[in-house]
Order: C-alpha cells, then sequence, then structure tokens
C-alpha cells in the first residue's frame, strides 16, 4: 500500500489535471459557442485597455442631447429582431457577436460620439463593445447607461424597422 | 448514493452557465471579489470544472481526487455567499442559473448544508480508501 504522502501528491496533481482540462476545454466551447464570450474580450484581460477608460457611461439626457448636436453615432448591439420592434432613431444594428467580425474602420469615427446600446442598464455586453471599440483607437465610445429601457422610460423618441 | 447526488447537482449547475456564459460573469463581478475581466474567464472555466467534477463523481474515475474537488467547489461557494451576505449586497445567488433567488440565511444555510455533506464525503472516500 503506498504511503498517505503519496496518495496525497498523486489526489493533488490529479485536480490540478482537471482543471486543467476543464480551463482547456472552457476555453475550446466558449469559442465554438455561438453565444460565448468573444476571445478577443478574453484576451483584452491583458491587453492596455485601462479600466478608467473602459468605464465610460452616459446618459439617456447626454446622449440626446450629442445626438441633436449631430455629434452622436448610435450601435444597437441587440439582435436584429429586437431591432426592428424598436430602436433608437438613427441607431444602426451590429448585434454583438457581429461587433468583432466588423471592420473596425466601419464601426466609428473619431469626429463623432459612438453611443453604444443595449436593453438593459449596465449591460456587461455593451461595456464588452466599448472597451473593444477603444481597443481598436476608437477613443469616442460610450455607452448608454440605463440601456435601450431607460431611454424608453425617460419618454425618449424611438423609431420601429430599419436595417 | 452521495457522491452520485453530488455529480448530478454539479452537472446540473454547470450545463446553464454554460450556455449563458455572459450573464453567468455578471453573476460572479456582483460578488465584488472579482473584477470584470477575471470575471469573464471564470465564467468560461468553471461550468466546465463543474461539469467534469460531476462527471468524476459519478462514474467513480479519479474518485479521491473528485471528492476533494468537490469538497473545494462547495466550500468556496460558502465562503463566497457568506462574504455577500454579511456584506448585505442584493444580488442573486447564480448559483444554479435559472435560480433568480437572493442570497438570504436559508441559502446560506443550504450552501453550509452542501459543504458539510461534501466534507462528510472526503471522508468517507478517505477511510474506505485506507482500509
Amino acid at each position: 500500500m503506498p504511503p498517505v504522502h503519496t496518495d496525497r501528491r498523486q489526489t493533488a496533481g490529479r485536480i490540478v489535471i482537471i482543471g486543467l482540462i476543464s480551463l482547456a476545454g472552457g476555453l475550446l466551447i466558449n469559442w465554438l459557442h455561438p453565444g460565448g464570450i468573444p476571445p478577443r474580450l478574453l484576451l483584452l484581460a491583458l491587453g492596455p485597455v485601462s479600466r478608467q477608460e473602459a468605464w465610460k457611461p452616459v446618459s439617456a439626457d447626454s446622449a440626446r442631447f450629442l445626438y441633436l448636436q449631430g455629434r452622436a453615432r448610435f450601435i444597437d448591439i441587440r439582435p436584429k429582431e429586437d431591432f426592428q420592434l424598436g430602436r433608437i432613431e438613427s441607431s444602426v444594428s451590429i448585434p454583438f457577436r457581429e461587433l468583432f467580425s466588423t471592420p473596425a474602420r466601419t464601426l466609428y469615427h473619431n469626429d463623432t460620439v459612438c453611443v453604444i446600446y443595449d436593453f438593459e442598464e449596465h449591460s456587461e455586453k455593451a461595456v464588452a463593445a466599448v472597451r473593444y471599440l477603444l481597443s481598436k483607437g476608437c477613443s469616442t465610445a460610450v455607452f448608454l447607461r440605463n440601456g435601450y429601457a431607460g431611454w424608453l422610460e425617460d419618454d425618449f423618441p424611438a423609431v420601429k424597422g430599419g436595417k | 448514493m452521495l457522491r452520485a447526488s453530488f455529480g448530478l447537482l454539479l452537472i446540473y449547475s454547470g450545463i446553464p452557465k454554460l450556455a449563458d456564459p455572459f450573464t453567468f460573469s455578471t453573476a460572479v463581478k456582483n460578488y465584488r471579489v472579482l473584477g470584470t475581466d477575471a470575471s469573464r474567464l471564470i465564467a468560461v472555466f468553471f461550468p466546465v470544472l463543474e461539469i467534469a467534477a460531476g462527471a468524476l463523481l459519478i462514474t467513480g474515475f479519479w474518485r479521491r481526487a473528485a471528492v476533494w474537488l468537490n469538497a473545494l467547489m462547495m466550500g468556496a461557494f460558502l465562503l463566497l455567499t457568506g462574504q455577500a451576505y454579511v456584506r448585505g449586497l442584493d444580488i442573486s445567488c447564480g448559483c444554479f442559473y435559472l435560480d433568480e433567488g437572493k442570497i438570504t440565511f436559508l441559502k446560506l444555510l443550504f450552501n453550509a448544508v452542501l459543504a458539510a455533506a461534501a466534507v462528510l464525503l472526503v471522508r468517507e472516500t478517505e477511510r474506505r480508501d485506507l482500509k
């Protein structure tokens, strides 16, 4: 019968192996999963984008003010079906998963503020989209703090249809 | 029986989290122990670890490693929910994705019972292996 300390080392080693296989498996499954976290976002954890830059919420009031001045471009990251049902006027639909395969130069212009919005407030996806744009050289990406839901609650105008 | 029950519990817990990593990463971040980036990595890795541990518990392969891993995870759940409860965080437990309930004393007690059962399983497994 092997000594107890050998058994414990073996058990600890197996736990480490299980952990490593789970990490590799998790990354693979995430990459293949249509609703997974984009690998570029996972890599952002190691990137140069600072947290202060990443957290740029803007209120619906401010976003509307920028829009009326012609200085805002809205990007709707919700699914296309939701976009069709109702959206902020002049917004463009780029569903979240498609954002990372869309050429960055077509997403923003540095002379307008890129306002990203999802449905709910403080959307993790909206924050992730902002961080992605910042990493691609956009200096003016922000996210709508209370999302499309907050926009509607503030009785700001919404339109239906569009592409 | 206890080992198989934990196995099923872990698999049941892991699959919905695997299906929606963004929601799970938000749940992890809400505990205010890890930042956003670390929460995303955990959201990708942890559900697979749960399912793997669950499968090992059910099959009995690498049994000792599986019961120890289970005990570590149950202990970690207890610590996380305990610190959230003490800090008064009004957040969803996130233990089982479909469970949207807040962290209450009863939920904490449930996690404590699970942790105790996991420790019992470790002791029982060690005892049997020594025979």
